[in-house]
């Protein structure tokens, strides 16, 4: 096997996590962002990324399924594991839970979905700089949405919103 | 009804149909054939179904109140019909398609979904599930809770799948790659080692097409029997995997995107021949102008049961085409 496709395999590879793993996992999410983990199985796949699978399955009912089918993904990208980032769409999904937010106006908005980096206002800043990472509340005019996570890097809001979730020339 | 006026009408369209096709369409509209390529010449109304995981419909509503959404069925409010003409591209790169709050998808392909009836907490097999219409539809219905294994066998489609997946919010999906023969071979085991039960399959098949000709007239020029016969064998051999590995009922939805009996009455008759099984009248919005199976063609006679299946004609409802069948296996 090449080097290439070894890589590929192990980071390709599904590793479905222990219980003290996810419990890790839920008190760091509580801790950050004030979510509580619903009824779920946690796997690490990919770099670092921890997917929650929420089929009300045990883990070992999914372990006979990763041994027994070509499984390719397992529910849905929900948080970095090094760096505890919660995904643009996790952020969607437990929005009703989320306490660590900024807000940004609508121009921050825009340029957040155009993949800038965000310079932020004195009152931004402070609550931003008091986590690792901040979930973000967008403002589009006519309605407003979490729409994944920043972090203060010299001063401004670093930019994860994923490259296929950007947008080139916000209407808006 | 006027060989001239059906002549016309045959002109217009971009591809000139095949004589059989055109003959055996005949056979089953009779007078209705005009109507039926004259609907092939009108733009298809743009629909998208609001993606409940991330959004309440009545919010969806109003935040896309540019488009004059209007609602098409009382009892499933998630499908909109865009009313306003908008530029190309204009839904798909929108903030609130980026943002997942509706999927782009054809009335007619909505109803499959619908006829799965999927409920929180079922053990669903999507079989050949990319890009993911009824897989995220379905979701949605669950509240993401439950299982669905969406599967498909190839690797470009699989991307699509994933793609529309995350960006709906679905998460209690398990992506395959594998065929579907060999998924379904594999239930039995799984329901064994795992102490769970399929409850439904969605057996949403390969076809030829024949429905989708106003989104893409192409299929008019790739239209041709042997295809039919090719298609209408591979679906025989996916259907008789599902029911032969389904445990006792499991509800297990056909769909197609076709309107040969071929690939659907004579798929279904062969399921009603060879397994112990019940056709059910799936629950679709009572809105909606449908048509049942056919019971006869080219001298086959199917069953009087096939009037539970349903057939979807374009020109009824200004829609695609499309066949659902729902049997339960017994």
């Amino acid at each position: 096997m090449s080097k290439q496709n070894k890589k590929q395999t192990r980071q390709n590879q599904i590793v479905v996590l222990s219980r003290a793993k996810k419990k890790q996992i839920a008190e760091q999410l509580k801790q950050y962002y004030g979510i509580i983990l619903p009824d779920c199985v946690l796997v690490a796949s990919g770099k670092q990324k921890i997917w929650i699978l929420t089929a009300g399955i045990k883990s070992w009912q999914l372990r006979v399924l990763l041994n027994k089918l070509n499984v390719q993904a397992v529910g849905l990208y929900f948080v970095n594991q090094n760096e505890m980032r919660l995904s643009f769409d996790a952020t969607q999904l437990m929005k009703s839970q989320i306490k660590n937010y900024i807000e940004l106006n609508k121009q921050q908005t825009k340029q957040w979905f155009e993949g800038l980096a965000i310079e932020l206002s004195e009152q931004q800043q402070k609550i931003a700089k008091k986590h690792n990472f901040v979930v973000v509340l967008c403002d589009f005019g006519n309605f407003k949405e979490y729409a994944g996570c920043g972090k203060i890097i010299n001063n401004k809001l670093a930019n994860f919103v994923p490259k296929e979730r950007r947008m080139l020339k916000m209407q808006k | 009804m006027s060989s001239n006026k059906l002549s016309e009408v045959l002109s217009k369209l971009k591809y000139k149909p095949k004589q059989e096709f055109i003959a055996r369409l005949q056979e089953l509209l009779q007078d209705e054939i005009v109507d039926f390529f004259e609907c092939m010449l009108k733009q298809l109304p743009t629909s998208i179904r609001v993606n409940t995981l991330k959004i309440d419909v009545n919010e969806a509503l109003s935040i896309m109140q540019k488009w004059q959404p209007k609602q098409v069925f009382n009892s499933y409010p998630e499908a909109l019909i865009i009313q306003k003409q908008y530029q190309p591209g204009e839904l798909g790169n929108s903030i609130e398609h980026k943002l997942g709050y509706f999927y782009i998808q054809e009335i007619s392909s909505m109803l499959a979904g619908i006829a799965v009836d999927a409920k929180p907490y079922d053990v669903i097999v999507d079989v050949c599930a990319a890009p993911g219409s009824k897989t995220t539809q379905i979701a949605a219905a669950m509240q993401n809770k439950g299982l669905i294994i969406a599967n498909d066998v190839r690797n470009d489609r699989i991307k699509i799948l994933l793609s529309n997946i995350e960006r709906i919010g679905v998460s209690n999906c398990i992506v395959t790659k594998m065929s579907g023969i060999k998924l379904l071979e594999k239930l039995p085991k799984l329901e064994k080692t795992m102490q769970i039960k399929f409850n439904k399959i969605l057996l949403d098949v390969p076809c030829s097409g024949e429905g989708t000709i106003r989104s893409n007239q192409y299929i008019l020029q790739m239209w041709n029997i042997n295809m039919i016969k090719r298609l209408a064998a591979l679906q025989k051999k996916l259907l008789h995997a599902a029911l032969l590995n389904a445990s006792s009922g499991t509800e297990i939805v056909y769909s197609t995107c076709t309107l040969t009996p071929e690939e659907n009455e004579e798929v279904i008759q062969y399921a009603l021949d060879n397994f112990d099984v019940k056709l059910v009248k799936p629950k679709l919005p009572s809105e909606l102008k449908l048509s049942s199976g056919i019971t006869e063609w080219k001298n086959k006679v199917f069953s009087s049961e096939m009037r539970n299946a349903v057939r979807l004609w374009p020109h009824h409802n200004n829609t695609e085409g499309f066949f659902i069948a729902k049997l339960v296996k017994l």
